[in-house]
Order: structure tokens, then sequence, then C-alpha cells
């Protein structure tokens, strides 16, 4: 399926400001020749002040993009100038011209070898990584045949290799910035370690480039910032060194290697893994917007008695991206149930799953989840942790009542413990409105920083937030 | 024991770190944390450390033990629970949706006679600190919790107390005055659209008309405003009226539907039946 971008999605794609502006400039009519489009893709010379045209075209599946221009953009100006013509209905429907009919049977032979597209093609399957899946980014599979698996399988060596030199580079940098120390101030430029991050993506370690961002995002943000960052790269450490040597792990462990640094799992193999089928409450639902893109995790429990008396909740996660500036579509409704096969992504602690066969159509639920306690649901991420360090959050669902500790800050809190919640909470009003003082149930991601609640169930009915 | 020193060990690291081992090299392990010091390069052994220290207090962390200060709860409240339909209306007419129709909202769900959604308490008293009248009927209908609100957050920035007498030049916060012939105002309405009339410029007026109508004119005025055939000069408006017509109905229709349910936690058959649609 095809996206018609609007002009606004457009220049949400341009890697700058300037960028931006000279898109604009260059989505003039007059400066285009043989402009023209299909379902699929869009195309175009672009008369430049050299003596040969720019020959540019976009993937619309993708996106991807393609300049003979010399900028090392991507997308460059052109690319967008050329997709803004088209949001602006400039471009008429017109049979391919011959490179761009070339280009684009190339990357439907070559689905997953796109080097140019702006979001890289490595799929982080763990719980926390920024990409898009094959069909979300509505990018064409290719005819698996004989010639086709063979090249497949170089490609995969290829990517292994390019791989390796990309996690021996970021060991080397780890001990780099341990040498010169955390207070040098490199480490405080954003510069730093965005080259990091980018050589990270051309080594196809998405996974691991996102976490570099995640970790920069974190350096100078309160006095003890030193404390964190060292801890995200103690981290990164162990990945890099699980990730050079996997098969010295166990195979759920090297999994969830795998899904941290970024290598991706087919959907069709993890749905022909042993479902889990049970039913199934959807708990609770968060969106955050990372780089040009919108994850959505779509938290589901399965509860039921445990051998101890007391109640064992079962947690999967699903994962989806709203590429393009567009808007998630919410598959499932929190406040729901269903009876379905969930299928995990390999790991070792597994979370991420797709929902397979559905048994039943879902039924707004008629109660609250079983609430745990707080040293129950800590407990319970700490044995995830254990086994994935590297997990960044951890469903919770508990019976809490919001306190203050001070400072404007907050946890919540029953006779157990506290979680603090996380800083910057801006509904915090809300959930202590609804609350009235009194405990309510709350499901919520459990993070370093501490939980961000996603939903509040009191009187019978709940709240999202 | 392995715990226990995981602070300190920790902060051996940190400190190490911070300087870079260049400049200070990690003093030795503490006793139970030498397994991972075994790299030759200082920097390398000092990652290998702080993973082994981060694993041990990320899979053991504790829940920080409850705060000893208490927030009091806020006063009860008998009134049954905001039902959802109308919370969710609440929420469009706060987003800015229709606001003219906000104070009918505050008028039947107070012959409802159910509680404020919590939810938008804070939203509704922070629009308060602007519209005084607003804020008495806000904290009026809130009952205690209003107060208890602004008190246990004080970050939120509202005061305790309400105002107690509204300044004259504070707009009032009442729905639009019923004319005494609705017939006739719905009749006028739709003559403005047949005459053409019904610009751009006249559709707050017409929206007006819209608010202040005995309800039981609403389905006609919304059925006939949906029988005018497209005219470039009263469409904007037309499909304008007639939302807003229609997002009045289908309020008020939520708010009889309450009242259709037996309510109160008294009765006990209210908890196990599901409450259906009666409309």
């Amino acid at each position: 399926m095809s996206i018609r971008p609007t002009p606004e999605q457009v220049l949400l794609l341009a890697p700058d400001r300037a960028a931006a502006a000279a898109a604009t400039t260059a989505s003039d009519p007059g400066a285009w020749s043989a402009a023209g489009c299909d379902d699929d893709a869009v195309w175009g010379q672009y008369i430049a002040t050299s003596a040969e045209p720019y020959e540019v075209a976009v993937d619309l599946g993708g996106p991807a993009f393609r300049c003979t221009c010399p900028s090392r953009k991507v997308p460059c100006k052109h690319c967008l100038g050329l997709l803004l013509m088209l949001a602006q209905q400039h471009v008429a429907p017109a049979k391919r011209l011959p490179f761009a009919q070339q280009w684009m049977q190339r990357r439907d032979r070559h689905p997953t070898a796109r080097p140019a597209d702006v979001v890289p093609d490595v799929q982080g399957a763990g719980d926390d990584e920024v990409a898009v899946d094959d069909d979300a980014a509505g990018v064409r599979t290719g005819v698996r045949s004989g010639e086709a698996d063979r090249q497949r399988e170089q490609r995969q060596l290829d990517r292994a290799e390019r791989m390796r030199a990309g996690l021996h580079e970021l060991d080397r940098w780890l001990a780099d910035r341990i040498r010169t120390g955390l207070a040098a101030p490199a480490l405080a430029e954003a510069d730093t370690w965005d080259r990091l991050a980018a050589r990270l993506v051309d080594a196809q370690c998405g996974g691991l480039a996102n976490r570099v961002k995640r970790v920069a995002a974190r350096v100078g943000q309160h006095a003890r910032w030193h404390e964190d960052v060292l801890e995200e790269m103690a981290v990164l450490h162990a990945l890099a060194q699980g990730a050079l040597r996997t098969s010295t792990l166990s195979i759920d462990l090297a999994d969830g290697v795998h899904a941290a640094t970024g290598l991706t799992v087919h959907k069709d193999d993890v749905l022909a893994g042993v479902p889990s089928t049970a039913r199934w409450y959807v708990l609770g639902e968060s969106r955050v917007r990372e780089d040009k893109i919108t994850v959505q995790r779509t938290w589901l429990a399965a509860q039921g008695p445990g051998s101890d008396g007391g109640t064992v909740t079962t947690w999967a996660m699903l994962l989806a991206f709203g590429a393009f500036g567009n808007e998630v579509t919410t598959e499932h409704h929190v406040g729901t149930e269903f009876q379905a096969d969930v299928h995990w992504y390999p790991g070792a602690a597994p979370l991420r799953a797709l929902v397979g066969r559905m048994h039943d159509e879902p039924r707004r639920a008629a109660a609250a989840p079983i609430a745990d306690t707080v040293a129950d649901a800590v407990g319970a991420a700490g044995w995830a942790m254990a086994r994935e360090p590297w997990l960044e959050r951890f469903p919770v669902v508990v019976q809490v009542a919001p306190l203050p500790v001070g400072n404007g800050r907050w946890t919540l809190a029953d006779h157990t413990g506290a979680i603090p919640i996380v800083p910057g909470f801006w509904r915090l009003a809300e959930v202590v409105a609804l609350s009235g003082g009194r405990p309510v149930v709350v499901m919520g991601e459990l993070s370093a920083d501490g939980i961000l609640p996603l939903t509040v169930w009191v009187d019978g009915g709940l709240v999202l937030l | 024991m392995l715990a226990a020193s995981a602070t300190d060990e920790w902060a051996a690291l940190v400190g190490a770190a911070v300087l870079g081992t260049d400049r200070r090299p990690a003093p030795d392990p503490l006793p139970g944390w030498d397994t991972w010091a075994h790299a030759g390069d200082p920097a390398v052994a000092l990652l290998d450390r702080a993973a082994a220290v981060v694993v041990a207090r990320r899979a053991g962390a504790c829940p920080e033990p409850p705060p000893v200060v208490a927030v009091p709860p806020a006063p009860d409240d008998a009134r049954p629970p905001c039902p959802a339909p109308c919370a969710v209306r609440l929420g469009r007419l706060l987003g800015g949706e229709h606001d003219l129709l906000l104070p009918e909202w505050f008028a039947l769900l107070e012959v409802a006679g159910v509680q404020l959604p919590w939810a938008s308490l804070p939203a509704l008293l922070l629009r308060g600190r602007r519209n005084p009248a607003f804020d008495q009927v806000v904290r009026r209908l809130a009952g205690g919790r209003a107060s208890w609100l602004a008190e246990v957050v004080p970050e939120l920035g509202v005061k305790v107390a309400g105002p107690g007498t509204i300044p004259a030049s504070s707009p009032p916060f009442a729905p639009p005055p019923r004319p005494p012939d609705s017939g006739a105002v719905v009749t006028s309405i739709l003559n403005v659209f047949y005459d053409r009339l019904a610009t751009w410029a006249a559709a707050p007026e017409m929206r007006l008309a819209a608010a202040s109508i005995d309800p039981v004119w609403l389905p006609s005025l919304v059925a006939e405003l949906s029988r005018i055939g497209f005219d470039p000069v009263v469409e904007r408006t037309r499909s304008d009226v007639l939302r807003f017509a229609e997002f009045r109905h289908e309020m008020l229709r939520e708010f009889a539907a309450v009242a259709a349910i037996p309510s109160g936690p008294s009765v006990p058959s209210s908890a196990s039946s599901s409450p259906g649609d009666p409309a």
C-alpha cells in the first residue's frame, strides 16, 4: 500500500531545517522535467545548474530515496521537493522513466538491501526498538526462489561481518570514553554520540544506535548524570560483548542479545512458534515519538491462579509504528479482553509478541485486573532484568495510592513499598484527583526513572492517561 | 554481603570513570566483586565491573519504603460516578469542541446527581482561574474534592478556596435562556438557510439559537438541516450548525440514559447486571 503524504509529513522527513527550507524552493514545478508518479513511486528530473539534470526517484512504500545529486543528506532537497510537488498535486500519473523503473525493480528484488532508507532496515525486536516492520513500511517482500535464497544468505553473511565490525567499534569507543573520563567535554557534545550512532546504523546495529541516542539524552540531565551514563555504557558494553560471542550463550539469551542489537526475527517465524492460548486483557497503551516515528506499545496480560495460591500475571507487548507522521491505529482497545493465541518473539525475558488467532470477539472486561503489591511487581521486574539487564521498561499492575515525597515528587505506594512516578509526568493531578487519596488500580511501565502510569481503574470504570 | 557492598563498589567505579582511568585507575574490587576484574585494559576492566554491578542492582532493585506522610483522603462522595459517555463528552467540550454547550453539560450533570468525572477536575479548576463564575459552578459540583485536590497538589497552582462572590464583570456561566417558542426559532433558523442568508458570519448566532431551543425540537432541526441540498453559499454554516445540533442531541441522550439506570451502590442488582443501553 502506498502512502500519499501531506506537505507537513514531507517536511517532517527532512534531515534538518536547511533541507526543509531548500525543499520548498526545489518544489517549483518549473525546475522539473518529466516528473510523474504511479501508486508506488514518484520520479522526475531536476534541472540543476550543472550540465546533467539530477535523476530523482522516491519509493513511496519505504519510503526510500534516490537522487544523483552530490548531497549526502538523505533525503536530499530534491527528493523532498519532488514529494512536496506530489503532496500539492503538481505531479501527474505517468509511465515510469527508465531510471526510475530500474531502481524500483532493484528494490523489489532486494527488499532488505536499502542503504539509503530513512529508516534503518534493522528492526530492533527488543522491547525498545524504533524501527519499522516490513509490513508497516509497506515494503514488498521479494520472491523466494533458489537464487534469491543464495543471495539472501550472502547478504546475511555480509551483514554479520558489518555488525561484528560495528560491535568492536562500539566497545572501543566505550573504553576510550572511560579512559578520558566522563567529565571530558567531548562527551557533552551531541556530535560525539551522533557520529557513533550513525556508524552503528551503517553497521546495521540499529537497536544499539537508538540506545546510544537515548544515552546521549541523559548527559547533563541532572546533577548525578554521570551515574546514569556509566550505567547505560556498562549495559552497552555487556551487549556488545554478548553479541560478539552469542555462540557461547544460551539460546534464549542469544536471542535476547540479537533483538537488542537489532537483528530481525521475521513475523512469520514468530507466528510459527508455539503460542500461548489464554484470555488476554488489554491493560494499557503508551505512545512515544522517537525521531520521525511514533512507537506504540500495547500491554496485554493473562492472569491466572499460581501454584502458591496467588495470581500469576503473564505479559505480552504488541509494538506498532506510525511512519511518515501518520497516526498508529489502535487494534486492541484498553479495557477489552479476548481469547487468543499469543506468540512471543524469542528472548530470555520475552515481552514483545504478536497476536495470532483470535478465538472470540473482544469484549469489555467486567472488572479491573487483579493487582500485585508494589513489592511483588518490583520483584517480577527484577527477575526480568536478571534475564535481560538491558530491558528498558517492564509492565506492572498495582493497587496504590499517590503520595507526595516533597519537592513536587510523587510516588505510588501501598503498605509494601513505593515506586516514584517518572519526572515530568504531566497528568499527575488527574491521577490524584481520580484516587481521592484512596488506593486505585494502576497499570504502568516501570523503568529506571520510575513508573509511567498508563491506565487507572476506579469506581468500576477506567481512565486512560 | 554482595548486596551491601554494591553501593560502595559502584561509587568507586563512578569516581574513576568520571576522571578517566588514564588519570585515576579504579581501586581494587571489593570482596565478592573480583570475578569481573580480569581484563588487562583498565578501561575495559572498569566497564566489566560496572556491568556486573548494574545487573545486580537492576535485578535486586527493591521498592522505596512507603512514605510516612499520608495524604488525607478526599471527603466521601455518595453520588454515583459519572458514566463514561458523559465524561468523554466533557473531555470533548473542554477540548474546544462546541464549548457553548459547557454550561448545559454542567446543568445536566447536576440534575442527574452524579459525580464530576474526576480525571477532568484539574483541567476544570485550571480553566476556572480565568473565569470565577465557571469556577464557582465547578467547585459546587465537585463537592469537597476541589479544595482537597488544590491542597494536596499545590503544584497545580489552584487556590484552595473558590471565589466567595463573583465580580460583576465576569461573564455569567449558565445555559442560554430558553426562548418562549422554540418551534418558531427552529423555523426562523431554517428560513435563514432557505433564503440563502446563512453565511459563515451568521453561524455564531445560529449556534446560539440551536443551543437555546427546547431539546424536543432538536430532532426536527437535525432532520431539516440534513435535507437542505448542497449550496456553496450556506454549506459551511449548514454543516457546522448540523454538527452542533447533533452534538447537543447526543449529549442530552447520554444524560437521559443516566436517569434510566437504577443508580447508587445501595441497589445490589446494579453491580451484577451490566448497564444496558436503554436509548
